[in-house]
C-alpha cells in the first residue's frame, strides 16, 4: 500500500499512544490520536486516514463495535483503510476470530516495542500485507 | 365359613319334601274326592289335578325365597363390587329369607375380595404417585432414550430446561432436541455406537458438555449416560445432566480475573519497555558502556516481565480447560531463527551463547507460532539458567518421520535424577534452582501442556554436572493437512485437552 502517510490512533491510555505516536511520528508517518471510542469513530469515518490502530478496550463503546461499524455488515466497509487491532487482553477465540475476519491485523501491545510498530507499519506500507512474526498475533 | 354343605342339603331336602308333598296332596285329594265324595271319576281326577297344582305353585313360590333369591343376592353382590355397574346397591342379606348366615358370610366375603383388591390398586397408584413424584422432584434432567436415541421418557427438570419444547413432537431424537457440545474427543454419539455394539451393561460419564438452550444461552453440565442391553421394562438408555454451571462459569469468571490482571499488568509493561527502548537509542551514543549493560538488563527484564505475565495468564487458562492453540501451516526454519533471534539478547545480557544448528530441509509444520515461541522461550531460559557463565545453549532441529524433533541442550549444572520426574509439574522447582535462579515454576508445565495439545512429546534427559537436553516434537504439516479446513486457510485449532474446533463449532 504505498504512500502510506496517515495514521489514526485510537487508544485510552494516553502514555502508551505518546509512546507509540512519537515513534511513528519519527519515522515520517502522521499521526492523530484520540482517546474516546466515539471520537475515534467520528474521526475515522471522515476517510481521511490510511491506518487505524484501534485499542480493543476503550471508554463508551467496544473497539469491535467500532470496527463493525467501519467495516459495515458485508466486511467491505473503508477498503483503503487498514484497520489493524491493539490490545493487551488475551482475547477468548470466539472474539479473537471475530476481530481478524474483520480487521488487517491484531497487535498485543505488551509485545510491540515502538521500533517494532514503526517496522510494522512499513511493512503494511510496503507490501499491503505482512507475514506473522512468532511474537505478534498478526494475521 | 360357607355353611355350603348344609344349604345344599337343605335346599335338596326342601325341594325333594315340596315335589313329594304335592303328589302325595293330588293323590289324597283325587280319592278323596273320588271315593270319599262321590263325585265322577273325572271331576275327581280334575279337582286332584288342580288342587296339587295349586299347592304345587305354592311350594314353588317359596322355593324361590330358597333359591333362586340367595343366587339374586349374590348376583347383586358380585356386580356391585365389579364396579362395572355403579347403579346398583349392595344388598340386604337379611331380605334373603333362607340361609341368612350363608348369604350373608357369601356377600362378606365379595366385598372382601373387593376391598383388598381396591388397596392393593390404591397402594400400587401410590408407589407410582411417589416414583413419579420422586424422579419429578429430581433437580437434574432425567431421560431415557430409545434404541434410535428418541426421547421416550423424560422428567420435569428435563421439561423446565428445554422450555417445554421437549414435549412438543412426540419422539424426537435427543441430538435434535439437545444441542451438545463435548470437551474431549469422545462424544456421546462415538459411546452409544459403540455400546449398542459390543456393550451390556455401560455407563459413562462426561465433563464440561455445553449445552446450548434454545434461547441461544449456554448451560455447562457434566453429563452420566447408562446403557441396558435389551432391559424388559424398555430403559436401554438412561442419561443424566449435573448442572455445574455455577463451577464452571465461576472457573471462567477467575480465568476472566487473570485475564484482566493480565491486562492491567501489561499496560505498564508497555510503556516501560518502550522507553527503554527509545533511551537505548537516543540516548545509547552517549552513554558509556556500564550504562549501556544497564539499559540491557532493563530491557530483557521487561521482556521477561512479559513472559512470566503470559505464563500465569496460559497457566490459568490451562487449569480451567480453556487454553487453546491454533495451528497453522509455518516453515519450521524460518520460525526458529526469528524466535531465536529474540532470545540472543536475553542470553548475551547473562554471558551466555546461543547458537542454532539447523539441517538444510526441515519441512512445513503445523504449530500454533505463539505457543510454540512460549515454549522455545521456557526452554532457552531454562538452559541458560542452568548453564555455566560463558556457557553455549545449543538449539537443534531434526526430521523424524511425521515430526520434527527439536532439542535445546547446555552444558551447565544439570538436574538430578529424582528431579527430572517431577520437572513438568506445575509450581515445581528443585531446591537447586530456587536457590540461584529465579521463575514461577510454570514454564515447563506449560511447555509441555502446549506441545501435548500439538499432538507432540516433550522430554528431558540430564547428567548431573555435564549438561540437560530438552526435546519435543512437533507434527509436520503433512502429516496433519487432511485435517485441517480446506476453506479457511489452513488452520486447525485444538484445546490443551482436545477440544478440536472449526469455526467456532466444538465437536459433537
Amino acid at each position: 500500500m504505498a504512500g502510506l502517510k496517515t495514521i489514526l490512533f485510537i487508544e485510552d491510555d494516553r502514555l502508551i499512544s505518546e509512546l507509540y505516536a512519537r515513534a511513528l511520528s519519527k519515522a515520517g508517518y502522521s499521526v492523530k490520536q484520540v482517546v474516546t471510542g466515539p471520537n475515534g469513530l467520528k474521526e475515522a469515518k471522515t476517510g481521511k486516514y490510511d491506518l487505524i490502530l484501534l485499542d480493543i478496550m476503550i471508554p463508551d463503546i467496544t473497539g469491535m463495535d467500532v470496527l463493525k461499524e467501519l467495516r459495515g455488515k458485508d466486511g467491505s466497509g473503508m477498503p483503503n483503510t487498514k484497520i489493524v487491532i491493539t490490545t493487551n487482553l488475551s482475547q477468548d477465540d470466539d472474539s479473537r476470530a471475530a476481530l481478524e475476519a474483520q480487521a488487517d491485523g491484531y497487535l498485543v501491545k505488551a509485545d510491540i516495542t515502538p521500533k517494532k510498530l514503526v517496522a510494522i507499519v512499513k511493512q503494511i506500507e510496503e507490501s499491503g500485507n505482512f507475514k506473522q512474526p512468532a511474537k505478534e498475533k498478526i494475521i | 365359613m360357607i355353611s355350603l354343605e348344609s344349604y345344599k342339603s337343605q335346599t335338596t331336602s326342601i325341594s325333594v319334601v315340596s315335589h313329594l308333598v304335592t303328589a302325595v296332596s293330588t293323590s289324597i285329594i283325587w280319592y278323596a274326592t273320588a271315593y270319599i265324595f262321590d263325585t265322577p271319576k273325572e271331576l275327581a281326577l280334575v279337582m286332584g289335578l288342580a288342587i296339587g297344582s295349586l299347592i304345587g305353585i305354592l311350594f314353588a313360590l317359596t322355593l324361590r325365597q330358597v333359591i333362586t333369591k340367595p343366587v339374586e343376592i349374590l348376583v347383586q353382590a358380585i356386580m356391585h363390587a365389579s364396579k362395572e355397574h355403579l347403579d346398583i346397591n349392595p344388598p340386604d342379606p337379611s331380605k334373603g329369607l333362607y340361609g341368612k348366615k350363608f348369604l350373608t358370610q357369601a356377600v362378606i366375603t365379595i366385598n372382601d375380595i373387593q376391598s383388598v383388591e381396591d388397596k392393593s390398586h390404591k397402594q400400587l397408584k401410590r408407589e407410582h404417585d411417589y416414583m413419579e413424584t420422586l424422579l419429578n422432584a429430581a433437580p437434574m434432567p432425567i431421560l431415557v432414550l430409545g434404541h434410535e436415541q428418541n426421547i421416550r421418557y423424560f422428567n420435569q427438570t428435563a421439561k423446565n430446561l428445554m422450555s417445554d419444547k421437549i414435549e412438543k413432537k412426540i419422539d424426537q431424537k435427543f441430538g435434535d432436541m439437545f444441542n451438545l457440545a463435548f470437551s474431549e474427543d469422545h462424544t456421546f454419539s462415538d459411546w452409544i455406537s459403540k455400546v449398542q455394539q459390543v456393550g451390556l451393561n455401560e455407563t459413562e460419564t462426561w465433563d464440561r458438555v455445553k449445552l446450548t438452550l434454545p434461547d441461544n444461552t449456554v448451560k455447562m453440565f457434566d453429563m452420566v449416560a447408562t446403557y441396558r442391553k435389551d432391559d424388559l421394562n424398555g430403559i436401554e438408555l438412561l442419561v443424566m445432566l449435573f448442572d455445574h454451571d455455577k463451577l464452571y462459569m465461576q472457573e471462567a469468571d477467575e480465568v476472566s480475573f487473570v485475564s484482566l490482571a493480565a491486562h492491567e499488568l501489561r499496560g505498564p509493561i508497555t510503556v516501560l519497555r518502550g522507553y527503554i527502548e527509545v533511551f537505548e537509542d537516543e540516548l545509547g551514543p552517549k552513554l558509556d558502556a556500564e550504562q549501556k549493560d544497564f539499559m540491557k538488563k532493563m530491557d530483557i527484564s521487561a521482556a521477561q516481565l512479559v513472559t512470566f505475565v503470559n505464563n500465569i495468564l496460559n497457566a490459568s487458562q490451562l487449569d480451567n480447560e480453556q487454553l487453546k492453540i491454533h495451528m497453522a501451516k509455518e516453515d519450521w526454519t524460518t520460525t526458529l531463527r526469528e524466535i531465536v533471534d529474540d532470545f540472543k539478547l536475553r542470553a548475551e545480557v547473562r554471558n551466555r551463547k546461543l547458537s542454532l544448528d539447523l539441517p538444510a530441509n526441515l519441512p512445513l509444520v503445523a504449530v500454533d507460532k505463539i505457543g510454540i515461541y512460549e515454549v522455545l522461550g521456557n526452554l532457552i531460559d531454562n538452559a541458560i539458567k542452568y548453564s555455566h557463565d560463558g556457557g553455549l545453549v545449543q538449539i537443534n532441529s531434526v526430521v523424524k518421520g511425521n515430526e520434527v524433533e527439536t532439542t535445546v541442550t547446555d552444558h551447565g549444572i544439570g538436574i538430578n535424577r529424582a528431579v527430572v520426574s517431577k520437572l513438568f509439574q506445575k509450581f515445581y522447582r528443585s531446591h537447586r534452582s530456587r536457590e540461584s535462579v529465579g521463575g514461577t515454576g510454570l514454564g515447563l508445565y506449560l511447555a509441555k501442556a502446549v506441545v501435548e495439545a500439538h499432538g507432540g512429546q516433550i522430554w528431558v534427559r540430564s547428567k548431573e554436572g555435564e549438561g540437560t537436553t530438552f526435546g519435543f516434537t512437533l507434527p509436520t504439516y503433512d502429516s496433519v493437512a487432511d485435517k485441517i479446513d480446506a476453506n479457511e486457510n489452513m488452520e486447525i485449532t485444538r484445546g490443551a485437552h482436545g477440544w478440536i474446533k472449526n469455526h467456532s463449532f466444538y465437536r459433537r
